[in-house]
């Protein structure tokens, strides 16, 4: 059973909960949007330029570890014929990527 | 398009929200944007800095909105996370105690005249020692319980009870007089 006591918790509580609406509430929930939109921009781009670099640490291995395969393979054939390309011209093309997006993405991240 | 979803619940709002509708969780903040100002504001807090904890404890709800689990209701959980912003800055900014016994406000005696008018819950709130207004705050408002809000506060269990037994027994006296009459003469 409730008692008096217990009544006037509710009471309370309830007037806790439905406070009379302020008149600025209108300007106080556009700042909030604001600052939601902004920090979700934010959270965004730290999470792009953390793949982008995860993305160029992968292929500076791929191309470091790559380049050293095609010249040893290159340094052990005998003729130009028997050399294989392929790893020789990969892990060039891998760095050639690394440069242009490094380029690409330094006058952006100078900007911001 | 921009889907509608004001005719949705506030549970359900928060698992669009925690799948990323920002659209959802800004509906979710204007429900309740004025509970917790008014919270804080309750609490003790500067308009000021009730609105730049506000935000702060919307921001905070918005990126741990994936561990609502629907618990309380999403008030209460919101309402939580603003108290807890606000402790923290009132114990940074002035070193704050809770001191087990606290000097009478000012005001409470001049007001005790005034008890036959029904005060409204700010104006009540005031009259409250700074601790008291926490204490009560916490554990009515922002629906902790004393254990809680003890923890939150850095105090003896007891004198959380006794700020919040001496704070309602002030309200009570204040909100509702003939309640605040009978339990006084019980």
């Amino acid at each position: 059973m409730q008692t008096p006591a217990d009544d006037f918790e509710t009471r309370l509580e309830a007037m806790f909960a439905d406070p009379p609406e302020a008149p600025d509430a209108e300007t106080f929930a556009l700042t909030v949007e604001r600052r939601l939109a902004s920090e979700d921009r934010r959270r965004r781009m730290v999470l792009g330029a953390c793949t982008a670099a995860a993305g160029l640490a992968a292929a500076g291995i791929f191309a470091v570890f790559g380049a050293a395969r095609g010249i040893s393979e290159a340094i052990s054939a005998s003729s130009a014929a028997e050399l294989n390309w392929i790893p020789l011209i990969t892990p060039l093309a891998a760095v050639a990527v690394v440069l242009l997006v490094v380029s690409e993405l330094a006058p952006t991240v100078r900007r911001r | 398009m921009r889907e509608d979803h004001s005719q949705r619940a506030d549970t359900e709002l928060a698992v669009l929200a925690s799948r990323g509708e920002e659209g959802a969780f800004n509906l979710l903040m204007r429900r309740h944007a004025s509970r917790v100002r008014a919270l804080l504001r309750r609490m003790g807090a500067q308009p000021a800095l009730a609105d730049d904890l506000s935000q702060d404890a919307f921001l905070a709800a918005w990126q741990s909105i994936g561990t609502f689990r629907g618990e309380s209701s999403f008030g209460t959980w919101i309402c939580r996370i603003a108290a807890r912003l606000y402790v923290k800055r009132w114990r940074y900014d002035a070193r704050h105690v809770l001191m087990a016994e606290t000097p009478e406000p000012e005001g409470a005696a001049s007001h005790e005249g005034a008890s036959n008018a029904r005060l409204d819950l700010d104006e009540a709130m005031v009259l409250l020692s700074a601790a008291e207004r926490l204490c009560v705050s916490l554990c009515h408002g922002a629906g902790m319980s004393h254990s809680e809000a003890a923890e939150v506060l850095k105090s003896p269990l007891g004198t959380v009870k006794s700020h919040v037994k001496r704070g309602l027994d002030k309200l009570k006296v204040h909100l509702d007089p003939q309640g605040g009459r009978h339990a006084d003469a019980g």
